[in-house]
C-alpha cells in the first residue's frame, strides 16, 4: 500500500508492525484483555486501508460509509484467521478480504456491479484482441503486444486491465487476482489517448452506438427474413408490395455486408498493423 | 448524414445512423471534431425524428422485436451520443444540443 512506509532497512515498516502485533496475538496464554488491546491496536492501525479500499467502490452507488462498515468485516475476519506461518504480508492478506466483504455487499444488495458501458466494450475489444493472438501466434500475448494491437499505450491497457479485475468478484478469478490484490478501477484520465481531438471515451462511446445500432439492425434481419417465411408472406404482414420486401432485403444485406467487410478489415489491423501503411 | 423530413423505418434509420456515426469517426481521426460533432448531432436528431413513429413503424409488425426493446436501445444510443456531444462542445455553445 501506499501509506507503507520504508523502515531503514528498506522492509515495510508497517507490515512488520502488523506481524509483530499479531505473533503476540498468538502468543500462548494471552489474557482476554490483552486479546482485545491488540486486535483494537491491529484494526486501528488498518482502518486506513479499509478506506482507500471502500472508496474504490463507490462507483457501486452504494453509500461510501456503508462499503467502509462491510470492509471492517472483512478486516477483522482477517486479524481472526491470518496465519503467521504462511509467507504472505498481512496487508496483502486484509486487502483480499476486506475487498471481497465489499463486493459481497454490492452484490447482496444490488445483484450486480453496475459496469460502464465503455469499459464493457473495451473489455470485450480486448478479449477479441486476445483470442485473435492467441490463435494467430499459440500463446497469449505480452502486454506490449496487446497494447500494441488495441492501439493504446502500456500504461492505459495496464489500467483497464485492472479496472476488468476489479469488476470481478471475489469467488470468480481469484488465482489470477492474487497476483495483484489490489485492483481498482481506471479512471478515464489514465486510459485516455493523446489525441484530443478524439479521446477514448469519445470512441468507445461513439463505437458502443454503433455497435448497438448494427445489433439491433440483425435482430431485424433474421427476424424479418430467416423464419422461413416468403417476401409475399412478409409483404402481407408489414402490409406493403413484395417488390418492398425485396428492396427492403437487398439493402439490408447490403448494409451487413459492408460491415461485416469493415469487422474484417478490423480484425485484420489489428492483428497485423502493418499491413496498413 | 443525409436528413429527410419523410419518415424512415427502423432498418432505414439504423442504416443512415451508422453511416453518419462512421463518418463522426472519420472526421475525429482527422482532427476535425466540429464536423464530427455536426453529424452526431444529426443521428440524433433523426432518432428523435423516428421516436413518435416508433408504434406505427410497418417493419416491426413482421419483426418479432418488441418495442420496448427497440425503444430501449435507441434511447442508450441517444444517450451515449448526447455524451459525446457534451464531452467535446465547450458549455456555452450547448444550447444547440438536441433535447
Amino acid at each position: 500500500m501506499s501509506d507503507e512506509r520504508p523502515s531503514p532497512k528498506g522492509s515495510p515498516r508497517r507490515d512488520l508492525e502488523n506481524e509483530e502485533i499479531l505473533s503476540r496475538l498468538r502468543a500462548p496464554g494471552l489474557r482476554a484483555a490483552d486479546r482485545a488491546a491488540l486486535e483494537e491496536q491491529l484494526v486501528a492501525r488498518n482502518v486506513g486501508l479499509v478506506k482507500a479500499i471502500a472508496v474504490r467502490f463507490a462507483v457501486s452507488g452504494e453509500p461510501v460509509d456503508d462499503l467502509i462498515q462491510a470492509g471492517y468485516i472483512g478486516l477483522l475476519n482477517a486479524v481472526t484467521n491470518f496465519d503467521l506461518a504462511h509467507n504472505t504480508r498481512f496487508s496483502t492478506y486484509a486487502t483480499h478480504l476486506i475487498q471481497g466483504e465489499i463486493r459481497h455487499h454490492i452484490r447482496d444488495r444490488h445483484g450486480t456491479i453496475r459496469i460502464p458501458q465503455w469499459v464493457q466494450t473495451m473489455n470485450r475489444r480486448i478479449r477479441q484482441a486476445e483470442d485473435a493472438y492467441f490463435q494467430e501466434h499459440g500463446r497469449p500475448p505480452s502486454l506490449r503486444a496487446l497494447a500494441q494491437a488495441l492501439e493504446l499505450t502500456d500504461a492505459q491497457l495496464a489500467a483497464l486491465l485492472r479496472g476488468r479485475d476489479a469488476m470481478t468478484y471475489v469467488s470468480i478469478d481469484q488465482e489470477r487476482r492474487a497476483s495483484d490484490p489490489n485492483p481498482t478501477l481506471p479512471t478515464l484520465e489514465e486510459v485516455l489517448p493523446d489525441s484530443t481531438a478524439f479521446p477514448l471515451e469519445t470512441r468507445v462511446r461513439v463505437l458502443a452506438a454503433i455497435e448497438r445500432l448494427a445489433e439491433m439492425q440483425q435482430r431485424i434481419v433474421r427476424g424479418l427474413f430467416y423464419q422461413g417465411k416468403s417476401q409475399s408472406e412478409v409483404g402481407q404482414e408489414l402490409g406493403i408490395s413484395q417488390r418492398q420486401v425485396s428492396r427492403i432485403k437487398g439493402r439490408a444485406i447490403d448494409e451487413l455486408r459492408q460491415a461485416l467487410l469493415r469487422l474484417g478489415q478490423d480484425a485484420r489491423t489489428e492483428r497485423d498493423p502493418e499491413a496498413e501503411n | 448524414m443525409k436528413e429527410t423530413r419523410e419518415t424512415d423505418d427502423l432498418l432505414a434509420l439504423i442504416e443512415r445512423a451508422i453511416d453518419g456515426l462512421t463518418l463522426a469517426v472519420r472526421r475525429f481521426e482527422a482532427e476535425d471534431p466540429r464536423r464530427a460533432i455536426a453529424h452526431v448531432r444529426a443521428v440524433v436528431r433523426a432518432i428523435d425524428h423516428y421516436a413518435p413513429h416508433l408504434e406505427g413503424d410497418p417493419l416491426l409488425r413482421g419483426a418479432p422485436i418488441p418495442r420496448e426493446d427497440v425503444r430501449t436501445t435507441l434511447g442508450l444510443v441517444r444517450r451515449d451520443l448526447c455524451d459525446v456531444i457534451d464531452g467535446c462542445v465547450p458549455p456555452a455553445s450547448r444550447a444547440a444540443r438536441p433535447d
